[in-house]
């Protein structure tokens, strides 16, 4: 009754969405405020109702309820109760409904704490988001129906994919999924301003908060995915430049380079007409991600299964809502009033520079994954371009970015003084020479393009420190000055500097790995030891075990450091009950100066095993810089100034069109 | 019927809140009387700022000259503003009457209609949850074979080491097909309660199956072990005389059908089918036996052979009691047979055996010192003998 219930709900949810649709845009066209208003309690219901299917569902997983075929088919009654509820969205139809979820959790927020839209954007705005919402929903229950239900329900499930049987699984969809769906909130309010044919003051106000908050959880959502495929798939990468993972990628440069044409727009209101492009852009980018995943495109972990159907059905969607999104700028834009000047040499001038760089990135990627996809649709041959296509085009794209990178924050807005900038950034170039000089003598094994790239990473989190304690005025002012200044500095400002120090350490995490890693594959027989990394391994030998849905055989490894044991490791091999797949499980020893990595492989002829050991130096620097970044985001979203969908008080919570603090 | 009350509840009370805005009279003087309310949206967010600077001054964050410069930002935003409203002249929205009430008529009809219809295409109305807890937790009684399994699976999940377990849901899974967890559930029986004669033939029938009738290795060394502990079976002799067939050792493959059919008696089922293997080798001379005849001949084989012994499959389906009352007489045929004739070494290897794995310890024990008076004579029984009494620790 349960599971009844909560396909009834979608049904009606999806009514809602429709009737959302529409009356509030014909009542923001036909000035009726009362069917303007609609959109509120629509919002909320929606969002009321699709959770009521979404926990329908997972009430199903937990109790093993096998007569849904979604269950039967993805679940299996020995899964651990974690895997269970998170199970859910371990494939499509789930994860369709988380989608369709977050798309209402969003929808809702707008119509609860939009007190200060004017109402025709409002329920302008909500009209557009319920179309999207409406669009997927539609979707769900036509080719992927998560209640479909089975009789007789069979005996047990067929469980789920082991590589998901992860507690990664409870956390990087949900948080890739915000991300995703964040941006759509940006592209109704560009279709809603499209639609108006004039940018509010409050439509700035609004955009960024939502885009930062979108960008924080893709940020964070694509590197727990890419920390998930470096411990779980038992190689040591941790970015493979797949279509999946680019997917991510993409929508993620157009979100950076948006949030950051949305800053210059809220404080100085230029860009609107480029920043509804982009935002129209950076939507239509995770669209399309979700079309390259969804649609069975390509296979993957990611994709579950395979449905012509679906994939045409993704591809109206994204053809509807990016040509529409477009056709409609091309006819609009021209109308819109466009903002502020500035000078080439400035605050604007630099984030424009930072967009212009990020969108070509965004577009570098673009080409390189759809490219092959349509060369082996039209002529079925297969060719990959992989990470050299990669390196060449986007690192050459991102070395200009990073030097730009602090110089931009130290510009001041509508006119900036380019020498005096670069005066005060000597510091960060001194320290950034000197790292890469010390490399360069330590150490000739790498490519010579290493220490540049480290010595770049060095620049850019010198940069971000410089620029702060220059606004505190440190060493220039005396201690309870700086304090104070420290203590009144804005959370935004905090936030810039969090997030252009994690990238500082992103880079030098992403060079190092690649350019110094060690890596072995050997035969090892028990007793034998390896050296690797600066760590002495010795391998103890085979044992098996049982966990609650698997048994593995996992090796015992002895890790010695100048003599002394630090710690044992113990990768295994699993072998799943349901589906009866294998896996491999990392041992994975963390240090400040890297990962060290071994994994077990098959027993040799003669009583060996086949062990691969990686020695991956400052690795964990890639999802800490990504950590680091998405607290900044955090940060700076907390920042009162752009807190602005909380109902006002008497006393302004707005932001602030200040040209500098 | 609790269910569609619920249905009727959540669809009147979203329909309510739905078409609430609708039926209340429209809002007036939204924002300030004489501009539209974009407008006057705008003129808060540019108080708000000003405001803001207001406070930043205060607090010293911003200096007298950049706050200066903000507060005149913020005007000319504010003038800009104001006078492209003006220019636009969008007046306030009102309500007029119909649309609303229109809209609203349509919505409460359609939103319970449509979403009715829908379900009833899209759903299943009345069909109850099925969760697997509860089904573990039904009785014995109607449940279904599946769901029998299903206890039985889990159980073992839990208790692995449950030999009796194994050794019931093994041929169940046979008769499934699932030969693979046959020949799996087989195995697990023969370490956790020992070899006898009907699992190790279940075992090899089942990786035999599960190999499309090519006879692999462990099932081969399953019979040969069948013909250690019942030496007089023909089963695992036919078994075996196809695999030297499927070795390509044809010469030896029909001595041994010959063999079986000299001692079979005249009326066996089997004894056309090895006939017909017997016919296909010695025409065919030293030629190749065609793979698809050597297929076919398997699965007669396979399919005649069981018929033939009451033993294996019949064994198998048996419940537990009846196997237990089936060995029990064969072990005490054996006993009987012994008696009389106390000079076959395996059959005593196989009685003390027997008595072990089922239990019966003392009858072992004086089945040992019977053996070692009867086989005085026989050096090499004797070893046997002594070493089985090692392996099964019955002592000296």
């Amino acid at each position: 009754m349960v599971v009844e219930f909560g396909h009834f709900a979608l049904i009606l949810a999806m009514l809602v969405a429709a009737v959302q649709v529409v009356l509030p845009a014909a009542g923001a066209s036909l000035k009726d405020a009362r069917m303007m208003r609609v959109a509120e309690p629509a919002a909320v219901s929606q969002l009321l109702l699709i959770a009521i299917a979404f926990f329908a569902l997972m009430y199903a997983y937990v109790t093993s309820d096998f007569s849904v075929a979604n269950v039967a088919e993805n679940s299996h009654s020995t899964k651990p109760l974690i895997y269970k509820m998170a199970g859910v969205w371990g494939n499509h139809e789930g994860s369709m409904l988380l989608w369709v979820l977050i798309l209402a959790v969003f929808g809702a927020a707008v119509a609860l704490f939009g007190n200060n839209l004017p109402p025709t954007l409002k329920a302008r705005v909500l009209s557009v988001q319920a179309a999207i919402a409406l669009a997927f929903l539609l979707f769900s229950l036509l080719t992927s129906n998560p209640f479909v239900r089975l009789v007789p329900a069979p005996s047990d499930g067929n469980g789920l994919n082991p590589i998901l049987q992860d507690p990664a699984l409870a956390f990087h969809p949900p948080f890739l999924y915000t991300g995703y769906v964040g941006f759509s909130i940006a592209y109704s309010f560009a279709i809603a301003a499209l639609l108006e044919g004039r940018i509010d003051a409050a439509w700035a106000r609004w955009v960024r908060p939502w885009t930062l908050a979108a960008w924080m959880f893709l940020t964070i959502g694509i590197s727990m995915g890419s920390w998930w495929a470096y411990y779980e798939l038992g190689w040591g990468g941790w970015w493979f430049w797949d279509p999946v993972e680019n997917a991510s990628f993409m929508p993620w440069l157009a979100g950076t380079a948006l949030l950051h044409s949305a800053l210059v727009m809220e404080k100085r209101e230029a860009l609107k007409v480029w920043t509804i492009l982009l935002a129209i852009l950076t939507f239509s980018l995770s669209l399309m991600g979700t079309f390259i995943v969804r649609s069975g495109v390509l296979t993957s972990v990611h994709s579950f299964a395979v449905d012509p159907t679906r994939g045409v059905f993704i591809l109206a969607i994204l053809i509807f809502f990016t040509g529409g999104g477009l056709a409609l700028f091309a006819l609009r834009a021209k109308d819109m009033q466009t903002g502020g000047l500035f000078q080439p040499i400035s605050r604007e001038g630099s984030l424009v520079l930072n967009n212009l760089l990020l969108v070509t990135a965004a577009a570098t990627v673009l080409v390189g994954t759809l490219y092959p996809m349509a060369l082996e649709g039209l002529t079925g041959q297969k060719i990959s371009v992989g990470p050299p296509f990669f390196n060449m085009t986007f690192g050459p794209l991102m070395a200009p970015l990073l030097l730009a990178l602090p110089i931009g924050p130290m510009l001041a807005w509508k006119r900036g003084d380019l020498p005096g900038v670069m005066q005060r950034l000597t510091l960060a170039a001194l320290a950034a020479i000197i790292v890469m000089v010390a490399i360069f003598a330590l150490d000739h094994r790498g490519p010579w393009l290493a220490p540049f790239g480290i010595a770049a990473g060095i620049y850019v989190m010198a940069g971000a420190i410089i620029e702060w304690s220059e606004r505190i005025k440190f060493g220039k002012a005396g201690r309870s000055e700086v304090l104070r200044r420290a203590k009144n500095l804005p959370r935004s400002a905090y936030g810039t500097l969090l997030a252009h120090f994690g990238i500082g350490m992103l880079v030098i995490g992403i060079v190092s790995t690649s350019a110094y890693r060690e890596e072995h594959i050997l035969v090892m027989k028990p007793g034998q030891t390896l050296a690797v990394g600066g760590y002495d391994v010795t391998f103890t030998g085979v044992e098996s075990g049982r966990g609650p849905n698997y048994t593995e055989d996992f090796a015992d490894f002895d890790v010695k450091e100048d003599g002394e044991s630090i710690t044992r490791l113990k990768p295994s091999k699993r072998l799943y009950d349901a589906p009866p797949q294998p896996t491999t499980e990392a041992g994975i020893h963390a240090s400040w100066r890297g990962d060290l990595y071994l994994v077990i492989g098959d027993a040799q002829t003669g009583g060996g095993y086949a062990v691969r050991a990686y020695f991956n130096p400052l690795v964990r620097f890639i999802w800490l810089g990504a950590l680091i970044m998405f607290i900044g985001g955090g940060i700076s979203l907390s920042d009162r100034r752009l807190r602005v969908g909380a109902p006002r008080r008497a006393h302004g919570r707005a932001p602030v069109a200040v040209p500098a603090e | 019927m609790v269910f569609w009350i619920l249905v009727a509840g959540l669809v009147a009370v979203v329909t309510l809140v739905i078409t609430r805005p609708l039926l209340r009279p429209a809002p007036r003087g939204e924002g300030s009387e004489e501009s539209s309310p974009a407008a006057a949206a705008d003129v808060a967010v540019y108080k708000d700022q000003l405001n803001e600077v207001a406070v930043d001054e205060a607090s010293g964050t911003l200096g007298a000259v950049e706050a200066e410069s903000a507060r005149s930002e913020i005007a000319r935003r504010l003038l800009r503003s104001t006078a492209a409203t003006e220019k636009g002249g969008a007046p306030a929205p009102v309500g007029r009457y119909r649309f609303a009430a229109y809209a609203s008529i349509l919505t409460s009809v359609t939103l319970p209609l449509a979403s009715l219809a829908l379900y009833l295409h899209y759903g299943t109305p009345g069909l109850p949850g099925d969760p697997f807890s509860a089904r573990i937790a039904d009785k014995a009684g109607a449940a279904n074979p599946n769901d029998l399994i299903a206890k039985v699976e889990e159980r073992l999940r839990q208790h692995p080491e449950d030999g009796t377990g194994w050794s019931v849901i093994a041929p169940v899974y046979y008769a499934m097909g699932r030969y693979d967890d046959a020949a799996t559930a087989y195995a697990h029986a023969l370490r956790l309660l020992g070899e006898t004669p009907e699992r190790l033939q279940g075992f090899a029938n089942a990786r035999i199956r599960d190999n499309n009738g090519i006879i692999p290795d462990d099932a081969r060394k399953a019979l040969h072990r069948i013909l250690v502990l019942a030496p007089d079976r023909e089963e695992p002799r036919i078994w075996l005389a196809l695999a030297k067939e499927q070795d390509g050792k044809l010469t030896e493959a029909a001595a041994d059908y010959r063999n079986l059919l000299d001692k079979a008696p005249k009326n066996v089922p089997w004894r056309k089918v090895i006939e017909a293997r017997l016919a296909a080798l010695t025409a065919g001379g030293d030629q190749k036996i065609p793979a698809g005849s050597a297929k076919t001949a398997t699965a007669e084989a396979s399919a005649a052979a069981p018929a033939s012994a009451p033993d294996a499959a019949a064994v198998s389906a048996m419940t537990p009691d009846q196997r237990q009352a089936f060995i029990t007489r064969m072990v005490d045929g054996l006993a009987t047979r012994l008696k009389t004739d106390g000079s076959d070494a395996a059959g005593w290897l196989k009685l003390i055996r027997a008595y072990k794995v089922l239990g019966r310890h003392d009858d072992a024990v004086k089945a040992l010192s019977d053996a070692r008076t009867n086989l005085k004579g026989d050096q090499a029984g004797l070893a046997r003998v002594e070493g089985l009494a090692r392996e099964l620790g019955l002592g000296s």
